[in-house]
């Protein structure tokens, strides 16, 4: 087992090698640079005429009198950059599905020159259309190296218990990501643990976005712009996390007039409302989210659902010129739950709760300089979760994290390569109070100093091969560690065929613990890893796509991921819900297929995950117990097959969509059964002792929950009322065949509690 | 609709899935051959042995059961010679119910024991086997006891060698005592203590080795007793040996390590520990001029009738083991 990230004089020599390396790569860029500077370069925003919002996947493509053409398509902030360009008079063209097609003609110097571009809309029957940009990595067999991204318009097409869409239904369709049901707001991807995902939300930190109602995250649909989802492989910008990348853009808000909308469901009431504020230049965005559990579901399904939840989220957006834009994001988030059916079927509202609260405010500064081939971002936000587990007015764990960034990011643009860097700071607070949860994680409060940087480039995007190299430097001086971490990722297309690749290596300095022996314990302490045993990734990712026509898309994907240093609760046969924590190494290995399928009225696509997750743990009780110096086990989310089927179909104006889900059983320790436990530690007088109670567990993870398998229905209309206003009706089934899936068992009173049953849906949006 | 050729295609994928995916509970509890969890050590001086039966159940609540319907015996390997064990129903301080069955046994040193406990209506037997630790010898050499003259006054020495042979393994426990007999013939005051100076155990030659530190002895029992108001009968040493089953993994007995089931565990179709213990003691006396220098009261007449050091002044040996001990 790995234990030390330390680094050696080894380490540090490979470190010093990385760095000159890295040195000599900018060295080549820099020169590279001055190259491209006797060309010109055209850059912009393209915006929505409407509404101002920034338009992604619009192709600009500039044509010279000689009938040669080059072009570019605007990345999420509806940027577009071409160069190098021969200085000349040129025909520039923005072309987008839905919109008229904008035209211009431009005489190109050798010089930067700056064109924004509002589109219009055209009218269509968007009956029969759906509005569609293409955009890497869209759609749901868009896959590339593990990258997929995520468009409101993909999240609105899964069936869910709201007439809004929220983004954690369309991730749980995503092949390899396992969540343990409706319930408990953990969310695995690729045999990651929750806490190893990083969520950003416009760049800002989001410790626990996720809901403790599994059809609900931070993120409703309505507030998306787009978001990636790397499942693994991700490039040198990210770091800090094991396993994933979720980065969430979000709109910016209407600059031309205000609308917003209302809507009823039996999980929530939402409200969201945007507008300008300086008309054309300065919008907000609120959104806002309750949950109505009480009045709605419990009363529908006549069980209790023992939670309650909220979010809200404000955003601000300002063109200050033509080429700079500052952003304000916020966003809090509320969980409160009680996953014990006993507790919750007594109606103890004083029984132990478990409540989370996310708060994350940032501020965003886009600036393209006049003079420079350059993009620079500015980011400072400030992120705090708090956990809490007990009655709620005086809890018996809490633990809270805050982390205070700053971070600068800079594109350079030089034609046929771009060159990413940045440079971080964080500042992380990290409080627990235990309670003796945890037996061997001090109660404590610790700083935690990061600082850091990343390099990386993308040679060839304008070819069919994409090579973007990076490296990413972090330091902690408050804990004396720093790590080097080495990215890839490539892509190669020819025709219809699509090969990719990712790897790289990942570290994570501040951890989240839970006890993940008990499915209904999600209580997490945000904690510093052990000294000497920082958690380290390694990923590898290969994939293939192919377009068959306009209709089928197919994708494959392989995946590794060595895990080392992590941090497991340690088995005990106590039967007591305190534990230790032991480390263990980690392997995952899987791959997915998905065929997605477009015809007409028709959209739907079929995923296939298979995966293999194996922790390894090697304690020295690992010894005494199993007769060997480790173990190998199956984690509790180690799901082996999943399906995703989803189709939609619009149809006299009606929106019908259906879902299947299914996974393999999850694994759980069984039991043979339970006794009492005497500690014979030499002559014992048997009269004297009563013996402690004890669980007999065989092997750990050695058993398998049922396989879990729903069917969501839903059918909406949208009907056109008067002065532009809309009313959408929703109906809907979730769990439709009513299986009874199940959640955990309990051990311990052998008490099996089933997710959600049949859940019949109705909600109302109104629009206005 | 051709439409619905989409939906069947689906829906003609994922019904295999659908099939075998009808399990919707599951068993925590797994079948097992494994019945009863057995505790108990059979102890050398006693002659009435115990053992605790628990039925090892398929819920965390105990049973309020006062009854176990089990067959326990015991059955000596060596000789052959089967006893049956009678239940008594136990009811602890914690109010808990346990079932402790008992029999008259006395348990020889190297036979092995084998305890069966059987249930009416099966035929698995659950049972452990133990060999009980052979009988060791002990010699006591005579005690070397210095006066001189130093600058800041006396300095006294004093030392006694003493090995235990027959030793297989460390024992669990080692004590050492002081009798005296307070003035007056008022009874006898021994004073107990756990052995801390170093030892010296030879596995090869299954032989421990002590040298006794006399003098600090004395420093300890002054600190603790009127020493001018008894007189010195006897030393003594009592070894506990544990069965060669009974050694803890790591060599510490750790809760957190013994609970997990099996480890430490000599029980077949079951959990627990039967193990085997012996106490076994020699005690002797120092010569009153030796008992003098240390600056106890001696108990006349007390010599060892030997001189010179290395000399043996008493060994186990020479009291064998017997039945009546």
């Amino acid at each position: 087992m790995s234990k030390s990230t330390y680094p050696s004089s080894d380490e540090s020599g490979t470190n010093r090698r990385l760095l000159k390396a890295t040195l000599l790569i900018l060295t080549l860029f820099g020169a590279s640079f001055h190259a491209h500077a006797q060309n010109g370069m055209l850059r912009g925003y393209v915006t929505d005429a409407s509404d101002a919002e920034p338009l992604q996947g619009v192709n600009v493509i500039l044509t010279a009198a000689d009938g040669s053409f080059q072009g570019a398509s605007t990345d999420f902030e509806g940027l577009y950059v071409i160069t190098p360009i021969t200085p000349g008079r040129y025909v520039v063209r923005a072309q987008y599905i839905g919109y008229r097609t904008f035209t211009d003609t431009l005489d190109i110097a050798a010089e930067i020159t700056s064109l924004n571009m509002s589109l219009e809309f055209e009218t269509l029957d968007l009956e029969e259309v759906i509005v569609v940009g293409e955009r890497e990595g869209a759609g749901a067999a868009g896959v590339i190296a593990g990258l997929q991204t995520v468009r409101p318009q993909d999240i609105d097409l899964i069936p869910a218990p709201d007439v809004s869409g929220d983004l954690v239904n369309y991730l749980t369709t995503l092949p390899g990501v396992v969540s343990v049901g409706d319930q408990g707001g953990q969310f695995f991807v690729r045999g990651g643990e929750p806490t190893q995902n990083l969520v950003l939300i416009d760049g800002i930190l989001l410790f626990q976005p996720f809901h403790l109602v599994g059809f609900y995250s931070a993120f409703p649909s309505s507030i998306i712009n787009v978001v990636e989802v790397y499942a693994g492989g991700f490039g040198a910008k990210f770091g800090g996390r094991l396993s994933s990348v979720i980065s969430v853009a979000t709109r910016n808000g209407n600059k031309r007039r205000f609308e917003g909308d209302i809507s009823v469901a039996p999980f929530v009431s939402a409200v969201r409302l945007e507008g300008p504020i300086i008309p054309g230049r300065v919008s907000f965005l609120l959104s806002g989210r309750m949950s109505v559990i009480d009045q709605g579901i419990e009363k529908l399904i006549s069980e209790p659902v023992p939670y309650a939840f909220s979010d809200q989220f404000g955003k601000i957006h300002a063109n200050l010129t033509s080429n700079s834009q500052l952003s304000f994001t916020g966003i809090q988030t509320y969980d409160r739950g009680t996953i014990d059916p006993l507790a919750a079927e007594e109606g103890n509202d004083q029984s132990d709760q478990i409540i989370w609260r996310n708060q994350a405010f940032g501020v965003r500064y886009l600036l393209l300089p006049t003079a420079l081939p350059v993009q620079a971002e500015i980011l400072l936000s400030n992120s705090r979760v708090e956990n809490t587990f007990g009655k709620e007015t005086n809890p018996a764990r809490t633990s809270k994290a805050s982390q205070f960034s700053f971070a600068t990011n800079l594109t350079h643009f030089m034609g046929s390569a771009d060159l990413r860097w940045g440079i971080y700071l964080n500042a992380i607070e990290l409080q627990s109070r235990l309670g003796g949860a945890f037996q061997n994680i001090s109660d404590e409060e610790e700083f935690v100093t990061e600082v850091g940087g990343y390099f990386e480039t993308e040679l060839g995007t304008s070819s069919n091969f994409r090579f973007q190299p990076g490296i990413r430097i972090a330091s902690f001086p408050s804990v004396g560690v720093s790590f080097v971490e080495p990215r890839v990722r490539l892509i190669y297309e020819i025709g219809i065929h699509r090969f990719s690749a990712a790897g790289g290596m990942y570290h994570q300095e501040v951890i989240g613990l839970a006890d993940r022996r008990d499915a209904g314990d999600v209580f997490t302490a945000w904690t510093n890893s052990p000294k000497g045993e920082v958690p380290e990734a390694l990923h590898a990712i290969v994939g293939y796509q192919i377009r068959m026509g306009s209709a089928l898309r197919f994708a494959m994907e392989g995946y590794y991921k060595k895990l080392s240093n992590l941090s497991i609760a340690e088995w005990t046969a106590f039967p007591r819900f305190t534990t230790k924590f032991q480390s263990a190494d980690g392997t995952v290995i899987g791959y997915d297929a998905r065929l997605e399928i477009t015809a007409g009225p028709f959209y739907g696509f079929l995923n296939y995950g298979y995966s293999e997750v194996e922790y390894v743990a090697g304690d020295a009780s690992i010894q005494f117990w199993f007769g060997s110096s480790d173990i190998a086990f199956s984690p509790p989310h180690d799901r082996r097959h999943q399906v995703n089927a989803v189709g939609t179909l619009r149809f006299e104006g009606f929106h019908f969509s259906i879902r299947w889900q299914y996974g393999s059983g999850l694994p759980f320790s069984e039991a043979l059964g339970f006794d009492e436990f005497i500690l014979m530690d030499g002559p014992t007088d048997m009269f004297e002792e009563s013996g402690l109670t004890r669980v007999l567990y065989g092997e750990p993870y050695r058993g398998r929950l049922p396989d879990y398998h729903r069917l969501d229905v839903s059918l909406d209309k949208t009907f056109s009322l008067v002065s532009g206003t809309k009313l959408t009706l929703q109906a809907g089934l979730t769990n439709a065949y009513n299986r009874k899936n199940l959640f955990y068992v309990d051990l311990f009173t052998l008490r099996q509690l089933n997710q959600l049953p049949l859940i019949p849906s109705f909600g109302l949006k109104f629009e206005f | 609709m051709r439409f619905l050729k989409y939906i069947l295609l689906v829906l003609t994928v994922s019904s295999p899935l659908l099939l075998a995916g009808c399990e919707d509970s599951v068993s925590p509890i797994l079948e097992s051959d494994r019945r009863f969890t057995l505790w108990g050590t059979l102890d050398m001086n006693r002659t009435e042995q115990f053992v605790r039966v628990i039925p090892i159940r398929p819920i965390l609540n105990r049973t309020s059961r006062s009854e176990v319907n089990v067959d326990v015996k015991s059955i000596d390997l060596d000789t052959g010679e089967t006893i049956q064990w009678e239940d008594s129903v136990v009811t602890f301080s914690d109010g808990n119910i346990g079932h402790v069955f008992h029999a008259h046994l006395r348990i020889r040193p190297t036979h092995t024991y084998r305890i069966e406990v059987r249930s009416p209506d099966s035929e698995l037997v659950t049972s452990a086997e133990t060999t009980i630790p052979r009988l060791p010898s002990a010699e006591v050499f005579e005690e070397v006891v210095t006066k001189a003259i130093s600058p800041i006054g006396f300095n006294i020495t004093g030392s006694q060698e003493l090995v235990w042979h027959d030793v297989d393994s460390l024992p669990y426990e080692i004590e050492q005592w002081y009798r005296f007999l307070e003035f007056g013939d008022l009874g006898f005051l021994d004073f107990r203590m756990p052995y801390v100076a170093p030892n010296q155990f030879s596995e090869s030659q299954h032989s421990l080795s002590f040298r006794l530190d006399l003098k600090r002895d004395r420093d300890t029992l002054n600190a603790h007793l009127a020493l001018s108001q008894l007189r010195l009968v006897g030393l003594g040493m009592t070894i506990t040996i544990l069965d060669e089953g009974f050694v803890p993994p790591g060599g510490e007995f750790d809760p957190e390590i013994l609970v997990q089931p099996g480890t430490l565990s000599n029980v077949e179709n079951g959990f627990g520990l039967i193990g085997s213990i012996g106490s076994f003691s020699i005690e002797w006396v120092i010569k009153d001029s030796s008992a003098t220098t240390l600056r106890y009261v001696p108990l006349s007449g007390a010599s060892s009738g030997l001189s010179g050091p290395g000399k043996r002044i008493a060994s186990l040996r020479d009291r064998p083991w017997s039945e009546e001990r």
